[in-house]
C-alpha cells in the first residue's frame, strides 16, 4: 500500500475510500513498473537499498523518492487496514513517473536482476537441496557461483546411482566422487559396471572416508579396491556386496577388523566366501542385525550359528540356498548349542529370539525338527520363507503357526508334503488375522476346496499364489467376495487393497471363473474408480487377454475392456463346446452342464 | 489492555514504519515472534520487523493466517527424506505465484522470522523453477550472468552432457 505514494502524488493526503477503490489498478500498474530496467547501474543502486524494497522496486526514476518520502501512520484498524498520509512530491518526479508509466507495456517475466543475489548462500543451498543429483550436475553449469554451490558438501550426503547407473560415464562418476567423496554418507553405485576397469586401482575410492552405507552390488571391483574402501570407513553401518566374485574370506576378515559398527551386511552369492569369515564378522560386529549370506557354503557348522545365538542380535537372516545348513546348525541358532534342557518342559529354556525375517528358501537339509525348535522361540517373526524345502510336513507347522502371531508373509512353494492339516492349522492360528501374503504353489497335496476356505479365513490377504495346485473356481470367487467385503467394511477415506491371485496352470480353474472375475472387476471400477479389484494370473495363453483387459480398465476405457472380454468369452465358449465333445480327462471332474452354466454368466 | 498471557493481538512494525496488528496465534507461526513473546511476556509496543517491508509482511501474514491451524510439523532436519518431494499444496502454489523478487523476499522474510514451512514452500517453488531446465534456460529465467570462459563452459558442457535431456 505504501506504493501508493508514487502514483498518488497529486493528492495531498489519502485517508478515505478512493484509496481502496483504485488499489487494484495501481498495484497492477506498479507491478508493471517494477519490471522496467533503465540502466545497469541503477540495478546496483537498487540492490544496495534492498532493505527499502518498496521504493527500489518501482523503477529507476523513483528511487530518489525513497529519501524524500515521509509517511505517517494515521490510523490502524483491525490489524490490516492502514491508511497512509503522503506528502506531495516535486514536479520533476511527477514527470519521471509519467514517462515510466508510458512504458508499462514492456512487461517481461524475467527479472531485471538475478534474484539469487538477494539471498545468502545458506538459503541458496537450501533451495538446491530439492534438486536430485542429476539436476544438481546440470545446475552446476549455470555460472561460477552455482558451480561452487552445487558441489556444497551438504548436498552430497547421498550419492545414489540407481537412476543413472547405466548411462553416467565412468570418468564423470569418478569426478563427482572425487569432488564430493568426503561428504558422502550413503554411496550406492550398484550396477555401475563401467567403473570396473577404472577401479582396478586400489585407492580409486580414497575420497570416500565418511561412508555409513555402501552398495557395490554387481560392481566387480578388484579385491584390494574393496578392502581399501572398507578399511578407510570404520563407521560403516550397512554394506552390500551382493554377487561380487572377488569378495572372499579375507574380505570377511577386513570387515571384522575395521567395521565394528556394522548393522547390515549382504554378502549373498559371494561364492568365494565361506561361512567361516561370517563367524568372524558376527563375533566382531556386536550391532549386526541384518545378515544375508545366501548361497554361501559352510553354515552347516553349528559353532557359527551358536555365535549368533549367544549375541541374540539378528533380526533378519537370509540363508537361501545354503545347501549344508541343516537341523543342528538351525537349532544352534535358535536355542544354542549347549543350552541345558529344562526338566519341566523337556525343552531348552532360552530367551525369545529377535528374528523378524527368516529366509531359508531351498535349504534341503532342514527338516520338521528345525521348525519345531522355532516354535515358541520367535514371537516377533513377520516373514518366513521356506519354499523348496521338501522335507517339511504338516506336523512342523501345527507346532509353529500358533506361536507366531505377527506373521504377515509365508512362502511354502513346493513344500509338497503339506496337506489340509496345514490349512486347518493356519486358519486356527492367531496370525490368520494378519497374514497378507501366502505362497502355496506346487503344493499338490492340498485339496482344492481347502485353498478356497483359506481365503475366507485370511481377512487381510493381498497376495495369494497357488500355481499348479488343485485350486478350483471357488478360489477365484472367494477372492472376489473378499475384495468386495473389505471395500464395504472399510471407512470411505481409507482404501482397501487389491487382491493379487496367481494361479498359473491350475487345471481345475475354468475360463468361466476368470471371465466372471473380469466382468465383476469392470463393474466395481465403473461404480467407483478407487474400488479395489482382483488382479489375476492364470493360464499363460489367457494372460495376454487378462492383461489387456486390466490395462484398458485402468485407463478408464470401460467400453473397450467390455468389448475385449465379450470377444474372448465368445471365443472360449466356442472352444469349450468343441472340447466338451472330446471330453478332456483333466476336466472330467466337472459336469458338462456346469460348464455351460459358466458360459451363460456372460 | 489485554490480560497477561492471553494477549489477543500483537503489533508488527515493518521496516518502512507501517504498523500492522494481527492475531497473536497468527503471528506465532513465526518462531522468532513466538520466542520473543514468550521471553518478554506481554508486549504492547509494536515489534519492529527490521528486515521486512510492508507489502512482504502483509503477504507473510496472509500465509500465516491461512496456515494458522496447521499442526506444527515435527522438527526433522534429515534432509534426505525431504530432498525428493517438491510437492506444494494448491493454495500455496497460488500464493507463491508472484514475481521473482517478491518470491525471494518472501523466502528471506520467512528465514528471518523463522517460519520453516513457509521457507520450505518458497525454496521448493524456486527449486521447481530450476528443475528440468538447461543451464542456459536457468540463466535466462533468473537473469544470471554466465561468467565462465568459453573454454570452461565447453568443458563443463562436455562433462555434464550425460545429465541433460533425460
Amino acid at each position: 500500500m505504501a506504493n501508493l505514494e508514487t502514483t498518488t502524488r497529486n493528492s495531498v493526503a489519502i485517508d478515505t475510500t478512493p484509496l481502496k477503490t483504485h488499489l487494484g489498478r495501481r498495484k497492477r500498474l506498479l507491478r508493471r513498473l517494477s519490471r522496467i530496467a533503465s540502466s545497469p547501474q541503477l540495478h546496483k543502486s537498487r540492490h544496495v537499498q534492498s532493505t527499502d524494497k518498496l521504493l527500489g522496486k518501482t523503477s529507476a526514476s523513483c528511487i530518489s523518492l525513497g529519501s524524500s518520502r515521509r509517511c505517517s501512520i494515521e490510523e490502524i484498524r483491525d490489524g490490516f487496514e492502514v491508511r497512509v498520509a503522503v506528502e506531495p512530491h516535486s514536479p520533476d518526479v511527477l514527470r519521471a513517473s509519467t514517462t515510466v508509466s508510458s512504458r508499462k507495456t514492456q512487461r517481461a517475466d524475467r527479472p531485471t536482476v538475478n534474484p539469487f543475489t538477494m539471498i545468502p548462500d545458506e538459503l541458496k543451498v537450501r533451495i538446491l537441496r530439492y534438486l536430485n543429483d542429476r539436476e544438481l550436475i546440470v545446475a552446476s553449469g549455470v555460472c561460477r557461483e552455482w558451480h561452487m554451490l552445487c558441489f556444497d558438501g551438504q548436498l552430497w550426503k547421498t550419492l545414489d546411482m540407481t537412476e543413472y547407473y547405466n548411462y553416467i560415464p565412468a570418468e564423470q562418476l569418478i569426478r563427482i566422487i572425487a569432488q564430493t567423496g568426503p561428504f558422502i554418507n550413503n554411496l550406492n553405485i550398484r550396477g555401475c559396471l563401467q567403473l570396473e576397469p577404472e577401479f582396478a586401482e586400489p585407492k580409486a575410492l580414497k575420497h570416500c572416508t565418511n561412508l555409513r552405507k555402501v552398495s557395490l552390488q554387481g560392481c566387480d571391483f578388484t579385491r584390494p579396491t574393496i578392502h581399501h574402501l572398507l578399511s578407510i570407513n570404520p563407521q560403516l553401518e550397512s554394506v552390500n556386496l551382493v554377487g561380487l566374485s572377488k569378495v572372499a574370506n579375507s574380505t570377511g576378515s577386513t570387515i571384522a577388523k575395521f567395521n565394528h559398527r556394522l548393522q547390515t551386511l549382504d554378502v549373498s552369492w559371494c561364492l568365494s566366501m565361506t561361512a567361516k569369515s561370517i563367524r568372524r564378522i558376527i563375533m566382531n560386529c556386536p550391532d549386526l542385525k541384518n545378515l544375508a549370506a545366501s548361497g554361501i557354503w559352510g553354515f552347516g557348522d553349528p559353532d557359527i550359528m551358536n555365535e549368533a545365538f549367544l549375541r541374540n542380535k539378528l533380526e533378519s537372516l537370509s540363508l537361501q540356498g545354503c545347501d549344508d545348513f541343516g537341523d543342528s546348525a538351525f537349532k544352534a541358532l535358535i536355542v544354542g548349542k549347549n543350552t541345558p534342557i529344562d526338566y519341566l518342559t523337556g525343552k531348552p529354556s532360552v530367551e525369545p529370539r529377535k528374528l523378524r525375517y527368516l529366509n531359508l528358501t531351498g535349504c534341503p537339509e532342514l527338516t520338521d525338527s528345525s521348525i519345531e525348535t522355532l516354535a515358541g522361540n520367535c514371537p516377533d517373526l513377520e516373514v518366513l520363507l521356506l519354499s523348496n524345502n521338501a522335507e517339511l510336513t504338516d506336523h512342523a507347522f501345527k507346532q509353529l503357526l500358533p506361536t507366531v502371531p505377527k506373521l504377515v508373509t509365508l512362502e511354502l512353494e513346493e513344500v509338497n508334503n503339506i496337506t489340509a492339516e496345514f490349512c486347518r492349522a493356519l486358519m486356527d492360528a492367531p496370525c490368520a488375522r494378519r497374514l497378507r501374503s501366502l505362497q502355496l504353489s506346487y503344493c499338490v497335496n492340498i485339496p482344492g476346496e481347502m485353498l478356497g476356505e483359506l481365503v475366507q479365513a485370511l481377512p487381510c490377504l493381498e497376495k495369494y499364489e497357488v500355481d499348479n495346485t488343485l485350486a478350483t473356481d471357488d478360489v477365484v470367487s472367494k477372492c472376489l467376495a473378499l475384495v468386495k467385503e473389505r471395500y464395504s467394511a472399510s471407512p470411505p477415506d481409507r482404501r482397501s487393497p487389491n487382491i493379487h491371485l496367481r494361479c498359473f496352470d491350475c487345471p481345475a480353474i475354468t475360463w468361466g471363473a476368470i471371465n466372471t472375475a473380469l466382468v465383476e472387476n469392470l463393474g466395481l471400477r465403473q461404480a467407483d474408480v478407487a474400488h479395489p479389484i482382483l488382479t489375476l494370473h492364470s493360464f499363460h495363453s489367457w494372460q495376454p487377454t487378462i492383461d489387456e483387459h486390466h490395462k484398458r480398465m485402468m485407463r478408464g476405457h470401460y467400453t473397450a475392456a467390455k468389448n475385449l472380454q465379450e470377444r474372448w468369452a465368445e471365443k472360449m465358449s466356442g472352444a469349450d463346446r468343441r472340447r466338451s465333445r472330446r471330453r478332456l480327462t483333466f476336466l472330467g471332474r466337472r459336469e458338462d452342464g456346469e460348464r455351460r452354466v459358466g458360459c451363460s454368466i456372460m | 489492555m489485554a490480560t497477561p498471557s492471553t494477549q489477543a493481538t500483537v503489533k508488527l512494525q515493518s521496516n518502512d514504519n507501517v504498523v500492522i496488528e494481527v492475531e497473536r496465534a497468527i503471528a506465532e507461526r513465526s518462531v522468532l515472534i513466538k520466542n520473543m513473546l514468550e521471553d518478554c511476556g506481554e508486549v504492547t509496543d509494536a515489534i519492529p520487523i527490521s528486515n521486512v517491508n510492508e507489502s512482504i509482511l502483509r503477504k507473510v501474514i496472509e500465509w500465516c493466517e491461512h496456515h494458522k491451524n496447521d499442526p506444527v510439523a515435527a522438527e526433522n532436519e534429515n534432509d534426505d527424506s525431504r530432498k525428493k518431494t517438491t510437492d506444494i499444496d494448491e493454495w500455496d502454489q497460488k500464493f507463491m505465484n508472484v514475481d521473482q523478487e517478491m518470491l525471494f523476499e518472501i523466502i528471506l522474510a520467512a528465514n528471518f522470522l523463522d517460519i520453516k514451512p513457509l521457507l520450505d514452500t518458497g525454496c521448493k517453488t524456486v527449486a521447481n523453477m530450476i528443475k528440468g531446465k538447461s543451464p542456459e534456460e536457468i540463466r535466462k529465467l533468473f537473469n544470471i550472468q554466465n561468467d565462465f570462459t568459453p573454454e570452461e563452459e565447453e568443458q563443463i558442457r562436455r562433462e555434464n552432457e550425460w545429465a541433460e535431456d533425460r
